[in-house]
């Protein structure tokens, strides 16, 4: 059943102001609705302007469909999975999709347990990549609080991991902080780490350093 | 569980935050239930190859040309024909395609997706190819089943290329 | 969330090592066992499905197929 997380904030880049918005654990019909009524037909209008396939594979490394939609139903029954969602202004305007059953690779953690990160996808109309004037920023910053407040929660003591799309590398390295581990070549995407004191560090928690 | 963050935190670090698209894992802009296309492996283009093989040989010996006449008439190398028809990990040249597109009046998009040249095949053109493929038998001649099966397959291609 | 509670009867040995494995994970026996669940619902799927897991062996690369349900 969808719980309430916390009540955050979004900044309407149009407005200018910040727009009370909320942070909910187990996305339930309505994000799913969201999802295909107003995300999906942004997305596919999108798609259909690259000129061909290969176009599209260089805007996105790994251009192959994906049933996340599958995945995120499949994690109301399991224990493992998890999904969340932004919401503001009466939609989904971020979700994110995670793994608790993954374990660290890097060394001064290696084989401890961290929340993984499937999924982590703003609203199309949020994102520079498919509008010309994005609305929401925040849900991105959001969603890594989020998950690094589950992997507290659940003595993992804030591990998180993910694996990042190119144009977010920069900012999960020098602006999160998190430990850029490797290249990896399976998923040709980078994975990144955040030990337990990235993550103190990521939501400035005095409590845990 | 308790979300660790306070809205103060929120206005300070979205408003400085580079503006830039947060994402991670498998982009979402290609997700969904499975679709007709996908990005083809390795073993698929082989396959396709194949397909294209056969299809490229077959044409020829309808019209009754040796692999020279053919070369001469579509203006491409006869040792490029001859590799296309025999060999599926031949990686056939654009411009090759084009011509034989061409010369047998065949849809360019569809035999470039036969020809492994495309990063992504429609599913059921995949499928239609390699049961074409799988229905010829290597003789220098056309039996009526095989004419009958290459122009259905032909038919195809080119009904398919209006769509 | 909604929480029930449950007894857990172990052996004086089980519970050491419960304890032990809880203290090396830095993590409570609770959140422990309740990452025990979840591995072993993952691994449950999977071999469902027809999946099988295996165990490499670092130096030899040789593999173990790890449990058949």
């Amino acid at each position: 059943m969808k719980q309430l997380v916390g009540d955050v904030l979004l900044l309407n880049r149009h407005t200018g102001e910040f727009e009370p918005a909320r942070v909910v654990r187990e996305i339930d019909e309505n994000n799913f609705a969201d999802f295909e009524q107003r995300w999906r037909p942004t997305l596919e209008h999108r798609r259909a302007d690259f000129d061909n396939h290969r176009a599209a594979a260089a805007g996105n490394a790994q251009d192959s469909h994906w049933d996340w939609v599958g995945k995120a139903k499949d994690a109301r029954r399991a224990m493992g999975q998890e999904t969340f969602a932004v919401e503001c202004d009466g939609h989904t305007q971020g979700l994110m999709l995670v793994d608790l059953t993954r374990f660290a690779r890097l060394d001064p953690h290696m084989g401890r347990e961290l929340v993984y990160i499937e999924l982590l996808a703003s609203a199309p109309w949020n994102r520079h990549r498919t509008v010309a004037g994005p609305k929401y920023k925040g849900a991105g910053r959001i969603l890594i609080a989020t998950a690094i407040s589950l992997s507290v929660d659940e003595g993992f003591e804030g591990r998180i991991a993910l694996h990042s799309l190119t144009q977010a590398e920069s900012w999960y390295r020098d602006e999160a902080g998190f430990t850029d581990v490797e290249f990896d070549h399976l998923k040709k995407m980078r994975y990144f780490e955040m030990t337990a004191a990235q993550a103190a560090a990521f939501v400035e928690n005095q409590e845990n350093p | 569980m308790k979300l660790l963050i306070s809205k103060d935190w929120l206005r300070r670090k979205i408003a400085a935050d580079r503006d830039i698209d947060i994402e991670a894992g498998r982009p979402l802009s290609t997700a969904g239930p499975e679709p007709d296309v996908a990005v083809i492996a390795e073993q698929k283009v082989v396959q396709l190859r194949v397909a294209l093989g056969v299809l490229v040989r077959q044409l020829r010996q309808r019209d009754r040309l040796s692999i020279a006449e053919l070369a001469l008439r579509a203006q491409v190398s006869e040792d490029e024909v001859r590799r296309v028809e025999h060999d599926p990990h031949y990686t056939a040249r654009p411009r090759l395609i084009f011509q034989l597109s061409h010369y047998f009046n065949v849809s360019l998009a569809n035999l470039s997706q036969i020809a492994g040249a495309t990063h992504a095949v429609n599913r059921s053109l995949y499928n239609e190819a390699v049961r074409y493929a799988a229905r010829s038998d290597d003789v220098s001649t056309l039996t009526e089943g095989e004419r009958r099966d290459l122009d259905a397959f032909v038919a195809m291609l080119n009904e398919r290329g209006k769509a | 969330m909604d929480r029930r509670q449950m007894t857990l009867v172990l052996n004086n040995k089980d519970m050491d090592l419960l304890d032990r494995l809880a203290e090396r994970r830095g993590m409570s026996k609770t959140a422990l066992v309740r990452q025990a669940l979840r591995l072993y619902q993952s691994v449950t799927e999977r071999i469902e499905n027809g999946s099988k897991m295996f165990v490499e062996q670092p130096a030899t690369k040789e593999k173990t197929e790890l449990m058949v349900l």
